[in-house]
């Protein structure tokens, strides 16, 4: 087997189980080669952090977050939003208010 | 539901989120002001099966995925023997690692700090090669909804997530010498 077979024998045993033949193959290769062994490990680390870290409801993405301005900017888009959808919904329920404010912003 | 605390309470853990899969600092931004909008807009919708935050990141993810969609049909993608492959610059003619290729022993990683490295890798790879990663590794996607989404080959896209590993793998190591 070559590094480059066992490499995509590798990265496929994450997805899906090799057959019994292709692991011990691979397990064959691993005892006379240490890159390839080496290649395995990282990948390894790789996927636990991903796995570690892929899920919101996991650990807390470690991050830099949103800086001040951008969530004083974000927080205000969002209340123009929320206060406009209110004041739809309250037209929708009582269609008399927006007569009313409609006559008030004419006059 | 409390929308009015949405971005103290949640908006880092949004965006952070989002720029790992992102890559890019505004864009994420603007995917997570787009995911907090629509959930403003949609929130007679919700049922309360499950927690302002679960619901919250699902709107997200959709954000991410349908950017993902969009960007996958705007910029026609690469064929596979035109896209960059690692396994170029990883394997000599017969198959065999190149010299310095994961030559040396891993050190001790701080899975926090191997986050970072990886996030900066995973952005690095090919486009193409990035989506079908995040979309299936990091979204956890089924394979075949993947393939439908993003009209390729359940064989195409097996490729082009050995060589996202592959690629991945090689910058990590790159940047953090074993």
């Amino acid at each position: 087997m070559t590094d480059q077979t066992a490499a995509e024998l590798i990265t496929r045993r994450i997805d899906q189980p090799l057959s019994s033949g292709e692991q011990a193959d691979l397990d064959d290769h691993f005892a006379h080669c240490e890159r390839t062994q080496n290649f395995s490990e990282l990948i390894t680390r790789i996927q636990a952090c991903l796995e570690k870290y892929r899920s919101p409801e996991g650990l807390e993405q470690p991050g830099a977050g949103l800086d001040a301005i951008t969530k004083e900017r974000l927080q205000r888009r969002l209340l123009e939003v929320l206060t406009a959808n209110l004041e739809l919904r309250q037209v929708a329920e009582d269609p008399s208010t927006y007569t009313s404010d409609e006559k008030d912003k004419e006059d | 539901m409390d929308p009015q605390n949405w971005v103290s309470r949640y908006g880092d853990q949004l965006y952070n989120y989002a720029v790992a899969r992102l890559g890019n600092h505004h864009l994420a931004e603007e995917v997570v002001q787009e995911a907090l909008l629509d959930a403003v807009r949609s929130m007679a919708k919700f049922k309360g099966q499950s927690t302002e935050k679960t619901w919250l990141f699902g709107i997200l993810k959709f954000k991410i995925a349908d950017h993902y969609r969009r960007q996958w049909k705007l910029k026609r993608p690469l064929s596979l023997s035109d896209e960059a492959n690692p396994e170029e610059r990883l394997f000599d003619g017969n198959g065999k690692w190149i010299e310095d290729a994961f030559g040396g022993t891993l050190g001790n990683l701080e899975l926090s700090e191997l986050w970072q490295v990886v996030q900066r890798c995973l952005h690095a790879l090919p486009r193409n090669q990035a989506c079908v990663f995040v979309l299936s590794v990091l979204e956890e996607k089924k394979r075949e909804d993947i393939c439908n989404e993003l009209a390729i080959s359940a064989a195409n896209l097996s490729v082009r997530l050995h060589r996202a590993r592959l690629g991945l793998a090689k910058c990590v190591a790159e940047q953090w010498p074993m």
